[in-house]
């Protein structure tokens, strides 16, 4: 009996051995913790990284932010049309149905914020004023704070113009995860906007390349923001300031046709863009121009066009070499010869559905890397459109306005007679008509378009073929004698000219106040 | 004496059981008697049969070579209890040495049944529990293990979700309990919890029996990760005697099920086209030579499968040493076209006892597979274009080489054809697992031993993805390939002491373990671009253009005990407690204790009730305890910037976690009351009610978008499953020819979330919601009502709620985003179970086995009802009852078609909610035994033979109107066997 309780006391003993050896700590190999990561210059410097990494066409998910800036906008305009139904919730986008639960723009929130998150802890941890290289870490992320804000206001806040007690959007100075924070105002949002930049291009005395934000960054984007605030001496003010910097250049004639082929950091235009390495290619599905472009090889969805409104308005001008940026996809036999309707001579184009397809080519690499492409945020023809406009709305500024826009049409190739003078507009009735004109021309499928109008009250006529055209949709008239078979009419005051907050973010933070037109 | 240590018993408690280390029972000067017990059938020795002398206190247990050694009175009468044996009384009569042979019960209340960490048999049993042994695993021919077992243990939910070979099956254990933690059950095999590939590392043929542990009685010695109850898994082992070899075999054919899902063929399409509303819009309107193709895509993709079986096992041993070895090799080609599954398999168990003292055994275990997957296209694969590809396109040029789909007179939505991508492409899975045990057991005393078992396992998985240049997912990068090498390995060390002492009415047995576990997993992804046409290695690849890879890490320490206390087999108590810690969890909260109590009252031993003689047993089962779920990703409890991205090339880091250093361990409380009732030795009768509550759920709170963290891992909410169960056997006919037997599984779960992190629900999947009050499956979608009869149009509700969330009003709108989602049911079923009936007859034996399921619910997604949204795909027929609106005044139930879609008639609503309740006749089979006085049988030494023809999924009753009420994208198939087994 001893024996055995001896034997006992020794498992016991062992036991409690191995019990006490057992340490239970096991942390993760792909990163450190967060009271390590801003802790030097180098960490600030990664985490700053890692913002713009936040905007690289990355995820296997044909809804991520990138994709998102561009489409909230470009497929709520007309410079767009849709060839058939998809499943992809920007199809409700496009014909002016969406509802309050896509992913979409579900994503356009969650990660915009995600974004305006990163940066924020950024800005909390690194107080201004240590060093050159730090607070100009600290600009880059301000802007960015700021850039998505904006984005974000413009997609789910009305037009700025349309008053300044509307409904804005919350605003995250600092970053909070247990936040509820409740919408501001479109004055409030477009105020905190300006602000940030502001500071961000105090902060920023660096020239990094357009792969980085920069001070000429910051004033380029207050240009646009004052422009959309009808703050138009200082729209003028901070495209001046981006045309002074002497930093940029506009693409000359013979090289536009191939500007967006290029790495954005030869482009001469570019002021900030989201540069791609060959690794961050994910092919078909990804990339902002997979939907508007199939390469030879098949890769992209190709499933929508330029809209026929635009594509005549380029073919007003044969010479114009923006048209170049439409690609029309003819039937080819097979040596690769194009096919020619026998009775008009006219050459044949695939269809889909029906519609003929014109693939848009902002988005596209080079030959071979279709899918390669380095999305422009800001870039120098903007600035001076942003100018122009803003001119145009200033009294005695219609003449530079018209300036701006003929020195865009002269390098767009047209002849003399294509000039505006003030006494010759065209077909317009005023500057500013022709300058959103050239706006139009210059930036389409850039996601400016559908602001564009809105802001300034402007009722949009989408009166091509397209999907959008289906009877029962919004502001459409069906009209058999209308070549397009109908017209759908977009009025600025319609309430989906933005878009619903997400439904499931006002489950999880009821201080959300839903826009009205549910 | 005897008082003394009954009144010390009652305190019950662990602590009477380590004092009991220290009291010897004495007894007086006697004759001592030795001997050995062993197995009448087999000849084994029996280590562990309680020797118990009859109107005296006092026995003995045999030691582990059966060996045993009691003083008694030299006219005193032993007698000997084994679980799975038929109590034997042996007069002592003088004797002082008494072998005895114990005969195996056939009673199935000596069922023996593998519960945590030993046996036990079902008359003993205190708690909730199902097994599946011997025959009854050999119905449905499959690689997994779980598949079989469907509809065969009440409340044990399993569904064949997938026909890809190679697939598993889905269980579920009493409902679903937690959110964002695993649902799935722990696996134990052999004693021990099962390292990587839990039951993928058993192949079915080696499995001895399958048991599961449904309440927490059962499950809380395995506290740590129990909460979703434990599937115990034991391998076959050899016995001493002759040499057996048996060798089973089986091959046959399936058919993909379609169901009740009717796909148009190229003139209905053609006549659909022409009934758009504004059918002179569309793309196809009057373009009759369309009609000169009809080709049905799932024929083209579906085409048909073939199944075979070969299992070999020998077994044998003396005395000394057992074995069991055993090879196989499964192969499954898939009903869809390139998909397939090969198998092989091996295990060696062996057993080898030195002396009385020590006992040594391994169970050495492997497998290799290789799995075809269904190949992606670009952009879908079969599964998707089967569905939506037009009848008027064929897969084929007229001289017969394979279109490509690019072609301008293709019709079809997406330009592709499949076949043309598979003529190269592949997608292979290459699995290896291996698990090696090794085993110590060593006798202290004859009422106590140290048991040590520890397992080394290892998954190598190999998922390789080839796209050759030449196929549109392989072009645009000019061919790929790709290798995602995921290696995890898992030791486990369990170390257990046991005791187990008997006196003549009484006994107490227990344990005292402790655990360690270690898991390891490292991932490689390595992608190659460029590579010349057919050429599938990386060395091939002009670009290396993406590599990943990743390391995790976790884990688990437990000690644990358990005591067992049993008087005069009419009471049985039994207590557990233990202590669990794990790294998932935070800093300050790694360790979560666990315990549970439960007793059983054997009332049909009480006087009262012993002369009613149709009664064999009526016992009275309850139970309470707590178990835990650590099932989530390795480091939810971690705050971290990732350094997962670069940006320019240059590393880069993002917070992707906030930490939480208060996570810790998810607790399930169950309780469990049981009742078994057997009677005229041919019913079997057991009902089974629960509740059990899943408190602090790891659930993964999705912050608000403005926060920036996507979500944190937190201990909020939690979840109520309560329900009843029953299992009733029946020998209805039990003649010398002719016999007839049913089993039925029937339960019926009730869900109510009970809680939620401030009371916000949760939406997923577009169509799903969490929300406080209601079941955890609960749909939650915008509400379809009816089409407007004056337009077609499409109409939903408008619910107004007030502050409480309760619906106010009803208004109906033609605007789909006016519409709002409410809660429209769950797929949670009212009823399910199995129903067997075997019939006998001479040699045959006819086994008809039935599951199924009522009151549930089911969305079916994926179009082809899709109002013109979609004028490119192909349609499918509307089911018996429903109509297209058409004119003014039609009562449809689907809205007028337009082209380009109406309305957002095609997203998400009620439309598409259907009843999925079934009746399957799951597995029929039809077997022939060679009777054992063959001359043939006798001729070439066989020890038994038998023939079968077997078939799965015969027929399926359901309104569903999909393919399968259950089953996901790639259908399930009918499967028609035929098989021979062989013992020599």
């Amino acid at each position: 009996m001893k024996k055995i309780t001896k034997k006992n006391i020794g498992f016991v003993f062992l036991f409690t051995l191995l019990f006490a050896g057992c340490d239970l700590t096991r942390a993760p190999y792909d990163g450190v913790p967060p009271e390590e990561a801003l802790k030097d210059a180098e960490g600030v410097e990664n985490v700053t990284r890692g913002n713009y990494a936040f905007l690289v066409d990355m995820t296997a998910n044909t809804n991520n932010l990138v994709m998102m800036m561009y489409q909230s906008g470009d497929y709520r305009s007309d410079d767009l049309m849709i060839s058939g139904t998809t499943s992809n919730r920007m199809m409700l986008t496009y014909n002016y149905l969406h509802n309050p639960d896509m992913p979409n723009t579900l994503n356009l929130w969650r990660q915009g914020y995600q974004l305006i998150y990163n940066a924020n802890t950024v800005i909390d941890a690194v107080a201004p004023g240590q060093s050159p290289e730090l607070d100009q870490l600290i600009g880059e992320n301000k802007f960015l704070r700021s850039m998505m804000h904006l984005y974000i206001a413009v997609g789910f806040a009305r037009p700025y113009p349309h008053g300044r007690d509307n409904l804005g959007i919350p605003l995250m100075r600092e970053a909070d995860v247990n936040a509820e924070p409740v919408r501001a105002t479109v004055g409030e949002t477009y105020d905190f906007i300006a602000q940030d930049l502001v500071e961000a291009a105090e902060l920023m005395t660096e020239s990094k390349t357009s792969s980085y934000a920069s001070r000429e960054a910051a004033w380029a984007l207050l240009s646009r923001v004052y422009l959309y605030m009808e703050e138009n001496d200082l729209a003028i003010e901070y495209a001046d300031r981006v045309i002074d910097s002497g930093r940029f250049d506009l693409v000359s004639t013979e090289d536009y046709p191939t500007y967006f082929q290029q790495n954005n950091e030869s482009r001469p235009e570019s002021i900030f863009a989201i540069h791609h390495t060959a690794s961050d290619d994910h092919g078909r599905s990804m990339g902002v121009g997979s939907m508007i472009y199939q390469s030879p090889t098949g890769a992209g969805w190709g499933e929508n066009y330029a809209s026929k409104s635009l594509r005549d308005l380029l073919d007003q001008w044969p010479e114009d070499v923006r048209r170049d940026f439409i690609e029309p996809q003819y039937i080819l036999d097979e040596d690769g010869n194009i096919q020619y309707d026998d009775e008009t001579g006219e050459p044949l184009l695939r269809d889909r559905n029906g519609f003929p397809r014109y693939y848009v080519l902002k988005f596209v690499g080079p030959p071979g890397n279709e899918t390669l492409s380095h999305p422009e945020f800001l870039r120098y023809s903007e600035v001076y459109l942003n100018k122009a406009e803003a001119l145009a709305k200033t009294t005695g500024g219609e003449l530079e306005a018209l300036n701006i826009v003929n020195m865009f049409r002269e390098r767009a190739g047209l002849p003399p007679e294509a000039m505006y003078t003030l006494v010759d507009l065209g077909e317009h009735e005023n500057v500013l008509d022709v300058v959103l004109e050239e706006r139009r021309l210059e930036l389409f499928f850039e996601g400016h378009r559908a602001h564009d109008l809105f802001r300034n009250n402007k009722t949009m006529f989408r009166d091509y073929p397209g999907t959008h055209l289906a009877p029962g949709n919004p502001g459409v008239v069906i009209d058999p004698d209308h070549p397009a078979g109908g017209t759908q009419t977009i009025e600025p005051d319609n309430a989906r000219i933005i878009f619903f907050i997400p439904e499931s973010e006002i489950d999880i933070n009821p201080n959300l106040q839903q826009n009205p037109g549910v | 004496m005897r008082k003394k240590i009954r009144a010390l018993l009652f305190k019950s408690g662990f602590s009477v059981l380590i004092a009991l280390i220290a009291v010897t029972t004495i007894n007086a000067q006697q004759i001592t008697v030795s001997g050995t017990v062993t197995s009448a059938v087999t000849g084994e020795t029996l280590p562990g049969v309680n020797i118990a002398i009859v109107g005296e206190s006092g026995g003995s247990v045999s030691n582990l070579n059966g060996n045993y050694e009691i003083s008694v009175a030299a006219d005193a009468t032993l007698r000997f209890t084994f679980i799975g044996f038929e109590p034997q009384l042996v007069p002592v009569e003088g004797r002082t040495s008494i072998d005895v042979e114990l005969s195996e019960s056939t009673s199935v209340l000596d069922e023996v049944l593998v519960v945590g960490y030993g046996t036990i048999s079902k008359r003993q049993i205190t708690s909730s529990v199902a097994q599946v042994s011997g025959q009854d695993l050999q119905t449905v021919e499959s690689h997994d293990p779980i598949d079989m077992l469907q509809g065969q243990m009440a409340g044990v939910v399993i569904e064949r979700t997938s026909g890809q070979p190679g697939s598993n099956a889905s269980i579920t254990i009493r409902g679903q309990g937690s959110i964002s933690a695993s649902s799935n059950p722990l696996y134990v095999v052999d004693g021990v919890i099962a390292g990587t590939g839990s039951r993928d590392a058993v192949s079915p043929s080696d499995i001895a029996s399958i048991t599961v542990l449904k309440d927490a009685a059962a499950t809380a010695l395995y506290g740590s990760r129990a909460s979703n109850g434990v599937v115990v898994i034991t391998t076959k082992r050899g016995s001493s005697g002759s040499t057996q070899i048996d060798v089973r075999s089986s091959a046959g054919f399936s058919k993909t099920l379609l169901g009740n899902e009717e796909w148009m063929n190229s003139q209905e399409l053609y006549d659909w086209h022409q009934q758009l509303v504004n059918a002179s819009a569309g793309p196809f309107y009057q373009r009759s030579e369309l009609l000169n193709t009809d080709v049905n895509w799932w024929d083209v993709g579906f085409d048909g499968g073939a199944t075979q079986n070969y299992e070999a096992s020998v077994s044998g041993g003396n005395d000394q040493t057992t074995f069991y070895l055993s090879g196989g090799y499964f192969n499954e080609t898939g009903t869809g076209v390139g998909t397939n599954y090969d198998r092989v398999s091996g295990r060696v168990n062996v057993q080898h006892t030195f002396n009385d003292k020590l006992n040594v055994s391994s169970q050495v275990a492997g497998n290799y597979s290789v799995q075809n997957n269904v190949v992606a296209g670009a952009p879908y694969d079969m599964l998707t274009f089967a569905a939506r590809n037009l009848p008027w396109d064929s897969p084929y040029n007229e001289d017969g080489t394979v279109r490509t789909g690019t072609e301008p007179d293709w019709y079809s939505r997406d330009s592709e054809n499949p076949l043309y991508g598979m003529q190269w492409n592949s997608e292979e899975d290459k699995t290896t697992y291996f698990s090696g045990d090794l085993n110590l057991r060593y006798n202290l005393t004859d009422w106590a031993y140290f048991r040590t078992n520890n397992r080394f396992s290892l998954r190598e998985g190999r998922e390789i993805e080839f796209r050759d240049p030449r196929s549109q997912a392989g072009g645009s990068r000019n061919g790929e390939i790709a290798h995602d090498i995921d290696r995890s390995s898992s030791v486990i060390t369990s170390n257990l002491l046991n005791l187990n002492k008997g006196w003549a009415r009484q006994s107490l047995s227990g344990l005292i373990g402790f655990e360690f576990q270690e898991n390891k997993s490292e991932d490689t992804y390595v992608l190659g671009t460029g590579l010349a046409p057919g050429m599938k290695i990386l060395d091939a690849a002009a670009t290396a253009f993406d590599t990943d890879g990743n390391i995790f890490e976790s884990a688990f320490a437990s000690m644990f005990a358990q005591a067992e206390y049993e008087w005069d087999e009419t009471y049985i108590a039994t207590v557990s407690f233990r202590r669990d810690g794990s790294s998932r969890f935070g800093a300050n909260n790694r360790w979560g204790n666990f315990w549970s109590a439960s007793g059983s009252w054997i009332l049909s031993k009480e006087a009262f009730l012993s002369d009613v003689e149709f009664l064999d047993q009526l016992a009275l089962r309850a139970s309470y305890g707590t178990t835990g779920n650590a099932e989530i990703s390795n480091y939810g409890a971690f705050g971290l910037y990732e350094f997962t991205r670069a940006y320019y090339g240059i590393p880069a880091s993002w917070p992707s976690r906030t930490p939480n250093p208060d996570l810790t361990w998810e607790v399930a409380k169950t309780y469990n009351i049981g009742l078994d009732f057997d009677f005229l030795n041919r019913f079997s009768f057991s009902v089974d009610v629960y509740q059990r509550d899943n408190e602090d759920l790891l659930q993964n709170v999705t912050l608000p978008g403005t926060s920036g963290i996507s979500s944190q891992l937190q201990n909020v909410g939690s979840v109520r499953n309560k329900g009843i169960e029953f299992q009733i056997s029946s020998r209805n006919i039990e003649t010398a020819q002719f016999s007839w037997t049913t089993d039925l599984t029937l339960s019926s779960n009730s869900n109510t979330v009970t809680g939620l992190n401030d009371g916000e629900a949760i939406n997923y999947g577009g169509i799903y919601r969490i929300e406080e009050g209601h079941d955890i499956n609960t749909i939650y979608m915008r509400k379809w009502h009816g089409v407007n009869p004056d337009t077609g149009a499409p109409q939903w509700e408008v619910v107004t709620r007030n502050d409480a969330g309760e619906i106010t009003n009803v208004d109906i709108t033609e605007d789909y985003g006016t519409a709002n989602p409410q809660i429209v049911g769950a797929t949670t079923p009212d009823f399910q179970g199995g129903l067997r009936n075997v019939f006998q007859y001479r040699n045959f034996t006819l086994n008809a086995f039935f599951t199924f399921q009522s009151g549930s619910q089911r969305y079916l997604g994926g179009g082809g009802l899709d109002h013109g949204a979609y004028m490119t795909t192909n349609k499918k027929h509307l089911q018996p009852g429903e109509s297209y609106w058409r004119q003014p005044g039609d009562n449809a139930t689907h809205p007028a078609q337009i082209v380009n879609g109406n309305n957002s008639a095609q997203l998400e609503s009620t439309l598409f909610l259907y009843d999925n309740s079934y009746l399957r006749l799951r597995n029929l089979r039809l077997t022939y035994s060679l009777p054992p006085d063959n001359s043939l049988m006798q001729s070439v030494g066989l020890r038994n033979a038998l023939l079968y023809a077997s078939g799965d999924n015969l027929v399926t009753f359901t309104d569903y109107p999909g393919k399968d009420p259950v089953s996901g994208s790639y259908p399930i198939a009918r499967v028609i066997l035929f098989g021979i087994e062989v013992g020599f």
